[in-house]
C-alpha cells in the first residue's frame, strides 16, 4: 500500500467517524426535527395538491395555474420549491430519511453502553465520587456503627421501592440503589416504533392500495379490480337529514361477491366499514346517477342499460357540471353523461335532463352531443339512447393495507416508550457509610435525569435518613428546604 | 338541563375572573390569605365549569366536544385543571396571573359563538372515540398552556430578576412537568386520531391540514424534550420552544375555522 492510499483510507475513516458522530448527535436530531416541523407547517398552511391531481402532470399544471390569482408571481417559485406538494418532495423525504437513519445509528451507538450500565451495577465507588454529584448529602459524626447506618439507609431506600445492593467491609459499607432500571430502554422503544411506523407506511404504499373511485349507482354492481375477483352490489344508498337540514346518516346496503358468489352483506356507514379478506369498503361520498339505456334499433339488442354515476366534475358548455361516463362497442365509443349544474341555475341543462357527448375513445374526437329528456329516446345511426330516470350512487373508498397492523404495533411501542421514559425516569443512589473517616460519616449521592423531580425525592430521602440515623434528634427544627444540593448536615 | 349548563358557564366565567383578580392582588400585596382565597375561588370556578360540561353532556347524550363552543369550554376546563394540579404540586400561586388570562380569553370567545346543542354529523358518530380522542386533547392543550405561562415567566426572570417570581430552575421544572403530562397525551391524540381516521376514512394518515397541524404541535414538544437538556438549548431557547409550542396548539385548535380539510365539520 503506498502513502497516498494510506492517507486516503485515514481520511475516509475519519470522515466516516465524523458522519457517525453527526448522526448520533442529539443536536443534529433536534435540527432535523425542527426542519421537519417547519416543512409540516408549510404543508398545513399552504394548499396541497390532491392525490387525483398529482397523478397526471397535465392536471397538476392546470391546478397550479388555477392558484395564480391567489399567489400571483410567487406561484412559480412556490411550485419550484414543491410547496404545493410538500409531503411528496425529495427534500421532505430526505429529511425524514435522515431522521430514520439518525434514530437507527443513535440506537446502535447507545445500546451497548446502556446495556452495560443496566447489566453491571457499580456498587463500590471512591469517596471523591460523593463530592462531585449534582445531588449529594453528607451526615457527619455518626453516633452509630457503619453497619447500623447502612441498615437505616437500606430501610429508607427500600421503603421508597429502590432495589438495593450492599457490600460490607471492615470499616465501611457501600450501598447502591436504583429504581426504574430498565426505563432507559424506553427511548429505544420509541425510536424503534418510529422506524417501524415509517417502514410500515412505505410497505403499505408498495403492497397495498387505496382507491376512492369506486362509484356504484343504486341496484348496480361493479368490479373492485386491483387484481381481486370481488365485485360489489349497491342495494341502495340512503341519506337522512335532521329537521334543521344537517346530515344525520349516510348508509349503503352493500353485497360483496367473490367470483360471482355472494360472500358478505352489510350496511356501511361512515364509521362502520365492511371488511372482506383484508379489503375494506368505506362510505366516502354520494351523488346523483342517471339510468341510461342504449339499444340497437335494427336488432332490438340492448347494448347498455345501467346507472351512470355522475361522480366527476368537468367543464362542459362553459360551466363545471357533474359528469359520468360509460363505453360502448368494447370501449371504442366513450359516452359522457352531463347533468345539470348544481351550484347555480342552469340555463342549458334543466333538471330532469342530461346531455350525452359521444366520442371516439382512441383519438378523443367528438362525434355528436345531444340533450335528452327523461323517457324521450333519441336515435342516431340505428342506435337509440334513452334517459330512463335519476338515481343515487354511493362512492366507496376501497382500501387494502397489509401493513396497518404493524402501524398499530409501532404506535403502541412509541406510546409505551414515551410513558416509560417520562413517567418512570431512572434513579440511582450510592451510599457510603465510612466508620474510618474522621468524623465517621455517611455519604449520599444520587443521579437522575434533569428536571425529573428527583431533587424533591432526594431531599425527602435525606430527611428520612437523618431521622433514621439519629431518631432521638428531635430538638432541631428540620425542613426539607434545608437540604440544598451538597449541603452537609451534622448530627 | 341546557340552561343549567349555561348558568354554570356564567358562574365559572365570573369565578375565574374573580380568581384572576385575587391572584393579581396576591402578587402585588404578597398576602398569603388573599392567595388562599384566590385558590379557593379558582377551584370553585373549575367546579362550575365541570358542572357546565357535565350538564351539556347529559343534554347532548355524548361528550361535550362536537362544536367550537363545546371544544372551547373544554379547552378552558383543561387549562384550569392542569393549573390546579401544578399549583398544588409546586405551591406556585403567581402562575395563576399568567394562566388565567388564557382561560378567560377562551371563555370570552366561547360566549361569542353559538352554544346550541347540535346533533352529531355522520363523521362524528363514534361516541367512544369522540369522547376519548378529544378529552385527551383537552388535557394535552391544558398542560401546554400551563407550560407556556411558566415559560413566559422564565423569560421575564431571565431579563431581570423579579422577586415575586419563583427562581428560574423552579419555572423550568414546572414547564417540564407540564409537558411530561401533556406530551404523551398529545401523542395519544395523534394515535387515536389515526385509529379513527382508519375506521372512518380508510387511512390512518392523510396529511389533512388539521392532523398535520397536530403533528407540528407534537413535533415542537418533541424538539423541546430533546432540547431542554442540551447545552446551548437549556433555558431561554427551550422556553421559546414552549411558547412556539403553545402558539402551534392554539393554531391547531382554531385550525378548524380556516384550514379546511376533513376536520372542517367541527369548525362552527
Amino acid at each position: 500500500m503506498n502513502d497516498s492510499s494510506v492517507t486516503q483510507s485515514i481520511i475516509s475513516a475519519a470522515s466516516a467517524r465524523r458522519l457517525w458522530r453527526l448522526l448520533c448527535s442529539a443536536r443534529f436530531a433536534l435540527v432535523l426535527i425542527l426542519l421537519i416541523t417547519a416543512a409540516c407547517l408549510a404543508g398545513a398552511l399552504i394548499i396541497q395538491a390532491p392525490d387525483e391531481v398529482l397523478r397526471y402532470p397535465l392536471d397538476y399544471n392546470r391546478w397550479v395555474e388555477g392558484l395564480r390569482p391567489r399567489f400571483g408571481t410567487f406561484t412559480v417559485v412556490m411550485d419550484y420549491l414543491g410547496l404545493f406538494r410538500v409531503f411528496r418532495t425529495w427534500w421532505f423525504n430526505t429529511l425524514v430519511g435522515l431522521l430514520v437513519i439518525s434514530l437507527f445509528v443513535c440506537t446502535i451507538n447507545r445500546f451497548p453502553a446502556l446495556w452495560r450500565l443496566v447489566r453491571y451495577r457499580r456498587v463500590k465507588v471512591g469517596q471523591s465520587f460523593f463530592e462531585a454529584g449534582r445531588y449529594r448529602a453528607r451526615f457527619a459524626s455518626l453516633s452509630i456503627s457503619h453497619q447500623e447506618a447502612a441498615n437505616a439507609a437500606v430501610a429508607a431506600l427500600r421503603q421508597r421501592h429502590y432495589q438495593v445492593t450492599t457490600i460490607n467491609e471492615d470499616n465501611r459499607s457501600h450501598i447502591y440503589a436504583e429504581r426504574h432500571r430498565y426505563s432507559r430502554f424506553g427511548t429505544f422503544l420509541t425510536h424503534g416504533g418510529i422506524i417501524m411506523a415509517i417502514a410500515a407506511a412505505v410497505w403499505g404504499n408498495f403492497f397495498g392500495f387505496s382507491d376512492n373511485s369506486l362509484v356504484i349507482p343504486d341496484d348496480s354492481r361493479r368490479a373492485v379490480g386491483h387484481g381481486t375477483e370481488l365485485s360489489v352490489l349497491n342495494e341502495g344508498f340512503t341519506e337522512e337529514d335532521y329537521p334543521d337540514g344537517r346530515p344525520r346518516d349516510y348508509r349503503s346496503d352493500l353485497v360483496i361477491y367473490e367470483e360471482g358468489k355472494e360472500v358478505k352483506r352489510q350496511t356501511v356507514r361512515v364509521n362502520e366499514p365492511v371488511e372482506y379478506k383484508g379489503i375494506r369498503f368505506h362510505q366516502a361520498f354520494f351523488g346523483n346517477a342517471a339510468v341510461i339505456k342504449v339499444r340497437d334499433t335494427a336488432t332490438n339488442r340492448v347494448l347498455f342499460e345501467d346507472g351512470v354515476a355522475l361522480a366527476y366534475r368537468k367543464e362542459f358548455y362553459g360551466e363545471a357540471r357533474p359528469v359520468g361516463f360509460f363505453t360502448l362497442f368494447d370501449g371504442r365509443l366513450l359516452v359522457d353523461v352531463v347533468s345539470t349544474a348544481q351550484d347555480a341555475i342552469d340555463d342549458y341543462i334543466q333538471p330532469g335532463q342530461v346531455v350525452i357527448v359521444v366520442s371516439q375513445s382512441d383519438n378523443n374526437t367528438m362525434l355528436f352531443s345531444q340533450k335528452l329528456s327523461q323517457r324521450e329516446p333519441f336515435e342516431v345511426a340505428g342506435i337509440e339512447f334513452t334517459f330512463l330516470r335519476e338515481k343515487q350512487f354511493t362512492g366507496l373508498t376501497v382500501v387494502k393495507n397489509p401493513a396497518v397492523k404493524f402501524i398499530w404495533l409501532a404506535t403502541t411501542l412509541m406510546v409505551l416508550g414515551i410513558y416509560t421514559v417520562l413517567y418512570f425516569p431512572s434513579r440511582r443512589i450510592w451510599v457510603l457509610c465510612n466508620q474510618s473517616s474522621q468524623p465517621p460519616t455517611l455519604f449520599l449521592v444520587g443521579a437522575a435525569p434533569r428536571l425529573s423531580g428527583f431533587n424533591t425525592e432526594f431531599q425527602r430521602l435525606a430527611f428520612a435518613l437523618e431521622q433514621g440515623l439519629s431518631p432521638s434528634t428531635g430538638s432541631e427544627e428540620l425542613s426539607l428546604d434545608d437540604y440544598k444540593n451538597g449541603e452537609e448536615r451534622r448530627l | 338541563m341546557g340552561k343549567m349548563s349555561l348558568y354554570f358557564f356564567s358562574a365559572a366565567f365570573l369565578s375565574l375572573a374573580a380568581s384572576f383578580l385575587l391572584y393579581l392582588w396576591y402578587l402585588l400585596k404578597r398576602g398569603e390569605g388573599v392567595g388562599r382565597y384566590a385558590t379557593l375561588v379558582n377551584r370553585l370556578g373549575a367546579a362550575f365549569l365541570t358542572m357546565s360540561l357535565l350538564f351539556r353532556s347529559i343534554v347532548a347524550g355524548r361528550g361535550p366536544f362536537s362544536n367550537q363552543y363545546e371544544f372551547t369550554v373544554a379547552f378552558a376546563w383543561g387549562i384550569v385543571i392542569a393549573y390546579i394540579y401544578i399549583e398544588r404540586s409546586f405551591q406556585f400561586r403567581s402562575l395563576g396571573v399568567f394562566v388565567l388570562p388564557v382561560v378567560l380569553g377562551l371563555l370570552g370567545y366561547a360566549s361569542t359563538v353559538p352554544s346550541t346543542v347540535e346533533p352529531l354529523v355522520p363523521a362524528l358518530q363514534n361516541n367512544l372515540l369522540l369522547t376519548v380522542h378529544v378529552s385527551v386533547a383537552v388535557i394535552a392543550y391544558g398542560t401546554f398552556a400551563v407550560a407556556f405561562a411558566a415559560a413566559i415567566m422564565y423569560l421575564c426572570q431571565s431579563r431581570r430578576s423579579v422577586n415575586w417570581m419563583p427562581p428560574q430552575d423552579k419555572l423550568e421544572e414546572v414547564s417540564y412537568r407540564s409537558v411530561v403530562i401533556g406530551f404523551p397525551m398529545m401523542v395519544l391524540v395523534l394515535v387515536l386520531g389515526a385509529l379513527w381516521a382508519n375506521t372512518a376514512w380508510g387511512r390512518y394518515w392523510g396529511w389533512d391540514p388539521k392532523e398535520t397541524a397536530t403533528l407540528v404541535t407534537a413535533l415542537l414538544y418533541v424538539g423541546y424534550l430533546h432540547a431542554y437538556n442540551l447545552r446551548g438549548w437549556r433555558g431561554t431557547r427551550s422556553a421559546l420552544l414552549l411558547i412556539l409550542g403553545f402558539v402551534a396548539t392554539v393554531f391547531t385548535f382554531f385550525g378548524n375555522l380556516f384550514l379546511g380539510g376533513l376536520h372542517s365539520y367541527s369548525g362552527f
